[in-house]
């Protein structure tokens, strides 16, 4: 599996340096020590991160815009009770992408690539056997892999024990691993 | 440490390659589009957010989203301008041919559901436009779809319909079948958008609640996936989300979901359906909670408590029976555990030498791996309070 996904490594630098990179999705969402941030800040600056993790979770742009949309509007009307947004907003959208994971599933079937629109089709096979995981899986898989979370900080996100994240990631990769073979 | 082991290993040899095609899929979202700010309806008033619940989903899902995708939407303009071309097509074919097209759409969906719920495949077909469908499935299909039903004990159960345009008509069902029998669930609700037009069903939208399903039909996949591997891919298409409906597959399914049935496998999917949800409930307390992420230990105490009990309503097949007594008194001992927690009293003395002491968190943390690394569908009960 190693050997087919090799060649592709070099991307990795490529993506994570873009101006576009997932690296840079957080650099203005983190300091929350200074107290609470305006709601629409917020919002400017950690909309693309949080949607793109959305897309990850659901597979589907207009859903995890709808999921996003969600998530500062219930979060409006709590919006000074909330300590630490960037953990709250992360929480809320994989428990809410989840409900919608779920719910799509039936629709997961229209997801066919159209011939010759990839470059590289191991990456698009990873990415489908990705979409095919059960959605706790998925989650788990996405925040370890994409936003390079620590398993504690998954169970956090989560609210599961870590060692059942622990567990969960590893049957995660396994099932990964037996597809990709 | 073989799990430890197990699982650095895993993350070694598939992490580089995750990263890359999880960042790679990611950057298909653009900041490029946002043009306009979906806040034009935020206000803030005596220094709270206020946000217009109405106008900013509008904002997102509507004209606003519309003018930030052009090219979505041409595509889409272009895909209804097609199915008007089809539509117009067949009515003035049928137009033709003399047919009557005075029918009420009431009528035409009530036979619909009653050709549906009896199972009758060609009957559904006669019912539809040359060109119409139901989901996925062409009218073509649909005996062949039926024909699946039946080999899987599906019984889907009419829950009436209701006119909603003049062109539509929702039809809501609930729908059972030997995998949710097997897995001890409700019936699953669903609805039926039925798109009426010149007397004919046109297309059906098939928008069932998968909430519970999906992970009975992933249990189910998965089992065949170790059992039959061979007939995968003479059972399923599209990445195992659909049936085939051929006879060759049809066989198939008849004979593994009998032996699913009466599983370890079929059993574990109850329970993780009956933890799931209470692993949901316990989510929604946690969210609704004022401290963001709180809940008391006597709520935690319930749930399980509560799930436990919908557990033990069925044993387990012989087989599991060792493995599923010892799951059932872990969670025992966690609804002890979330009680004493509760009222902060020391847990009641095992033996007469005994000292009582209160859980601690590392006690705890124990009792939820346990339950966890039995691997029986509990894990989602283990629900951890203690945060």
């Amino acid at each position: 599996v190693l050997g087919r996904i090799a060649p592709l490594l070099s991307q990795v630098f490529v993506l994570g340096c873009n101006d576009s990179g997932w690296l840079d999705d957080w650099r203005d969402v983190g300091d929350v020590s200074s107290g609470p941030q305006p709601l629409e800040a917020v919002y400017r600056t950690s909309w693309l991160a949080l949607t793109r993790l959305a897309y990850l979770l659901v597979g589907d742009r207009t859903e995890a815009e709808d999921v996003v949309q969600a998530v500062f509007t219930t979060a409006a009307a709590r919006w000074e009770t909330i300590g630490d947004p960037s953990v709250y907003l992360r929480r809320a959208v994989v428990n809410r992408a989840s409900d919608v994971h779920r719910r799509s599933f039936r629709a997961a079937a229209t997801f066919v690539p159209a011939d010759g629109s990839v470059d590289e089709p191991e990456l698009d096979e990873v990415w489908r056997f990705v979409k095919g995981l059960p959605s706790v899986q998925r989650a788990v898989v996405v925040l370890r892999f994409y936003e390079d979370l620590s398993l504690g900080e998954i169970a956090s996100v989560l609210g599961r024990p870590a060692s059942t994240v622990r567990s969960d990631l590893r049957r995660a990769l396994a099932t990964l691993k037996g597809s990709l073979v | 440490v073989n799990d430890v082991d197990d699982l650095d290993g895993l993350e070694r040899e598939l992490g580089p390659g995750l990263r890359v095609a999880l960042g790679r899929a990611a950057a298909e979202i653009s900041d490029d589009g946002r043009t306009t700010s979906p806040w034009a309806s935020l206000d803030a008033r005596d220094g709270v957010a206020i946000v217009d619940l109405e106008s900013s989903s509008q904002a997102t899902t509507g004209r606003e989203r519309r003018r930030r995708r052009p090219v979505i939407a041409w595509i889409v303009s272009a895909a209804v301008a097609v199915v008007v071309v089809a539509l117009a097509v067949v009515v003035l074919s049928r137009l033709d041919a003399g047919k009557p097209a005075d029918e009420p759409i009431e009528a035409v969906a009530d036979s619909f559901m009653t050709a549906w719920v009896r199972g009758d495949g060609e009957g559904v077909a006669a019912l539809m436009s040359a060109d119409g469908s139901v989901g996925v499935w062409s009218a073509e299909m649909l005996p062949a779809l039926h024909d699946w039903f039946r080999a899987v004990g599906a019984q889907y159960h009419d829950d009436g319909c209701e006119v909603t345009s003049p062109a539509t008509v929702s039809c809501r069902y609930s729908l059972q079948n030997d995998l949710t029998r097997a897995v001890g669930v409700a019936p699953v609700a669903g609805t039926f958008v039925l798109v009426v037009d010149d007397g004919v069903v046109a297309s059906v939208a098939d928008r069932i609640d998968t909430a519970t399903y999906h992970d009975i039909w992933a249990a189910f996949v998965q089992w065949v996936r170790t059992k039959h591997p061979a007939d995968l891919d003479r059972m399923f298409a599209s990445d195992a989300s659909y049936p085939l409906v051929d006879q060759v597959s049809i066989g198939l399914w008849a004979g593994y979901v009998a032996q699913f049935s009466g599983s370890d496998a079929a059993y574990i999917a109850r329970a993780d359906a009956i933890c799931t949800a209470a692993h949901n409930s316990f989510q929604d307390l946690v969210a609704a909670s004022p401290e963001n992420g709180t809940v008391s230990t006597d709520a935690a105490a319930r749930i399980v408590e509560e799930a436990l009990a919908t557990l033990r309503a069925v044993p387990p097949p012989k087989d599991a029976q060792a493995r599923f007594d010892v799951g059932y008194a872990l969670l025992e001992q966690l609804v002890d555990a979330f009680r004493q927690l509760a009222a902060n009293r020391p847990a009641p003395a095992t033996g007469p030498d005994s000292t009582p002491s209160p859980p601690s968190p590392g006690d705890l943390a124990n009792l939820l791996h346990q339950i966890d690394y039995l691997q029986i569908g509990l894990t989602g009960c283990a629900v951890n309070a203690s945060r």
